[in-house]
């Protein structure tokens, strides 16, 4: 099994308004039999961003997108793999007024 | 030019539907690129996707894979809604959607991909809210590749 928890880069602070790079990071084969099939990102509970992936895309996936700090809130990261199993990763993006 | 033995011999074969299938495709399923890539509208410039990975990787199981649409608004009634990555070099030739939305502030993301070796033409295809899809095909030559079936 080659799987772990989904790692969350954020920057530490930022100000409201900022647009910021977020990566996410995972250590999980892609092959046919067994891949990771979406990543769904969440901010302060809202869906801001989906990756529908494929076996076509490299073994430990690393992806990376923006967000525009609108206020302090979670971000959250939900991989779902081909057998229907879950793995997330919470972090708190802390935005000054 | 085609004799008309060839021609027949093409329609036959379903050669006729190679010869014209890029634009008849990029018709039928919407999708526009510009007149001139070599000299955009400012209206071709905001929409086409910029890609930023290397020509020549030397690792086709990571290939680094960066889209970006830098100067799209991601406003509530005008932003990117998606941006598809294709390659029909690759065995697996979807190379995954990403689904945005104006939250996101900037339309770029990122991703690493498998590139069998040789040659590929990549299908990078946004999708505007309000002014439909725009293509980019970007060339790069991979070594030491993987994607295939295993």
């Amino acid at each position: 099994m080659n799987q772990t928890t989904p790692e969350l880069a954020l920057p530490e602070k930022v100000k409201k308004g900022d647009t910021v790079e977020v990566k996410v990071r995972i250590n999980h084969a892609m092959k046919s039999q067994e891949y990771l099939q979406k990543l769904m990102v969440y901010y302060g509970g809202t869906l801001v961003f989906q990756y529908a992936m494929t076996p076509g895309v490299s073994d430990d996936p690393r992806v990376s997108f923006f967000l525009k700090a609108a206020r302090s809130s979670e971000v959250k990261a939900v991989f779902i793999d081909n057998k229907g199993r879950k793995f997330e990763a919470v972090k708190t993006l802390h935005v000054e007024n | 030019m085609i004799n008309r033995r060839t021609f027949i011999k093409l329609v036959g074969a379903g050669g006729i539907l190679t010869l014209f299938s890029v634009p008849a495709r990029l018709v039928a399923e919407g999708i526009q690129r510009p007149k001139d890539p070599s000299n955009l509208s400012d209206f071709e410039r905001i929409h086409t996707p910029v890609v930023r990975a290397p020509k020549l990787p030397q690792d086709g199981r990571f290939v680094p894979f960066r889209v970006e649409l830098p100067e799209h608004p991601m406003d509530e009634d005008h932003y990117i809604k998606s941006i598809e990555i294709i390659d029909p070099q690759s065995v697996v030739k979807e190379k995954g959607i990403f689904s945005l939305t104006p939250a996101l502030g900037r339309a770029t993301v990122s991703t690493r991909l498998k590139m069998a070796d040789g040659k590929h033409a990549v299908r990078v295809i946004a999708e505007c809210s309000k002014h439909g899809k725009w293509e980019t095909v970007f060339h790069l030559s991979a070594v030491g590749g993987q994607c295939k079936e295993n």
